[in-house]
């Protein structure tokens, strides 16, 4: 409910049509990019570690890779679905929209890249093995917001991200 | 009663007569262990912990099936523990996989043990600890997923110790620490919520000085932006501190709506 209040005084404050506006550079390679992104920062993340111990199994038990007894469409799937969409939109306006884009009419881009990047990793609070992709993550979503001058890549990429690591979680 | 006459008849009635009495008198027995336990439970919940050793030799001296003795040698552990005798605590908890193996109570000690390795930076001995949580239940059990989340998880404190001091404090909320009554439960979620909140003032402090600074001291730079101009560094702070800190309250309601009462009880 706070994220929403915050999102709303966002969009009554700044024209959405702006905000997410359709990717400068064409949909087809905005979305190249972020699926490059998503399969980078996936093998780069733990999430190739933790593929690697589900197949081999911890303890000689493998373990399932998408959640047992899954079945479309689960309702409460579909909720995550919903809700991370929601948290990427949110944290997407908030980080890479508002506190990017104000940053950079001050000082150079990468440097509020960089320094909101930093704040999104730290903000999450998380042990520094954790924060590092949660800083690089939020790099590439500066990078690709630049790129495309929308917000509509980075929360494509922001709500992927989230709901890969959702269903390895659950699949636990 | 013709066919009981051969002596192997009589012998095998007379096995399936004892075999029901042992079976009767161990539920009993089960049953009035069951009842023991929750009364020391009960006792700990009071923040009685002389008593609740007393109750618990009773019921171990009763020889429970192994699931609650299990259950018990933890619960006094955890009395000793509160007492103040730390060595006594870990001996119980290394002595329970080994009396037995194979109940959550085992696996319970083994994580409460590797959590205590961890904190100590024995990271091995941590390591054994958490691998061999994992083969005494069922993979999908909850402690399970503890001692797998744990390895996954162990080579992440290497860094500040001030880092590590603040994330064992959040992972003591995480991932269970002793919550007698609901009011520790909301104050421990407090607690956890401020530390969070903290470290995300700092993160901000750090972000927006240079903003604040830049905007004291030059124009902004004329740019192609998704904004219709720049916010004030004021304006930024303010949203993202009213964000944070109704996010740290609803945690906070939500922890006090979510309590059901479990006593955990290790680290």
């Amino acid at each position: 409910m706070p994220s929403l209040i915050a999102v709303a005084f966002i969009l009554y404050r700044e024209s959405p049509r702006r905000l997410f506006a359709p990717p400068r550079g064409g949909i087809v390679r905005s979305l190249g990019c972020v699926g490059v992104a998503l399969l980078s920062f996936f093998v780069l993340s733990s999430g190739l570690r933790v593929l690697w111990v589900r197949l081999h199994g911890a303890a000689g038990r493998p373990l399932p890779i998408v959640p047992e007894g899954l079945w479309w469409p689960d309702v409460a799937l579909l909720a995550a679905l919903g809700h991370y969409l929601i948290v990427a939109v949110v944290e997407e306006a908030v980080h890479r929209g508002v506190l990017q884009e104000t940053i950079r009419h001050y000082l150079p881009s990468w440097m509020a890249v960089l320094s909101v990047s930093l704040l999104f990793g730290v903000i999450h609070v998380r042990p520094l093995g954790a924060t590092l992709p949660l800083v690089a993550f939020g790099a590439v979503a500066g990078v690709l917001v630049l790129r495309f001058r929308s917000l509509l890549p980075a929360v494509v990429l922001h709500w992927a991200v989230n709901f890969l690591a959702h269903l390895l979680r659950v699949s636990q | 009663m013709e066919r009981l006459d051969t002596p192997w008849r009589r012998f095998a009635s007379g096995r399936v007569i004892a075999l029901v009495a042992w079976a009767l008198l161990l539920s009993t027995a089960s049953a009035a262990g069951a009842g023991e336990l929750e009364e020391a439970h009960r006792l700990v919940s009071n923040g009685d912990c002389e008593g609740a050793p007393q109750r618990i030799e009773a019921l171990l001296a009763g020889h429970p099936d192994p699931s609650q003795a299990a259950d018990a040698e933890l619960l006094r552990g955890f009395c000793w523990r509160v007492r103040g005798d730390e060595d006594a605590y870990l001996e119980s908890l290394r002595r329970i996989p080994d009396r037995y193996p194979g109940t959550e109570g085992s696996a319970r000690a083994l994580v409460s043990l590797g959590l205590h390795y961890a904190r100590n930076k024995e990271r091995d001995e941590a390591r054994r600890c958490f691998e061999r949580a994992l083969t005494e239940v069922d993979p999908n059990s909850k402690w399970a997923q503890v001692a797998r989340s744990e390895l996954e998880h162990l080579d992440w404190y290497l860094f500040s110790p001030l880092y590590d001091r603040l994330m064992n404090r959040i992972d003591r909320w995480v991932l269970a620490p002793y919550f007698p009554d609901s009011l520790s439960w909301v104050r421990t979620a407090l607690d956890l919520a401020l530390t969070r909140l903290v470290v995300k003032l700092v993160a901000l402090a750090f972000c927006l000085a240079p903003l604040w600074i830049s905007q004291r001291s030059v124009p902004p730079r004329p740019r192609e932006s998704m904004l219709r101009g720049p916010w004030s560094a004021g304006l930024l702070t303010g949203v993202l501190v009213a964000l944070w800190s109704l996010d740290a309250a609803r945690e906070v309601v939500w922890a006090a709506l979510s309590y059901k009462g479990d006593v955990i009880f290790f680290e």
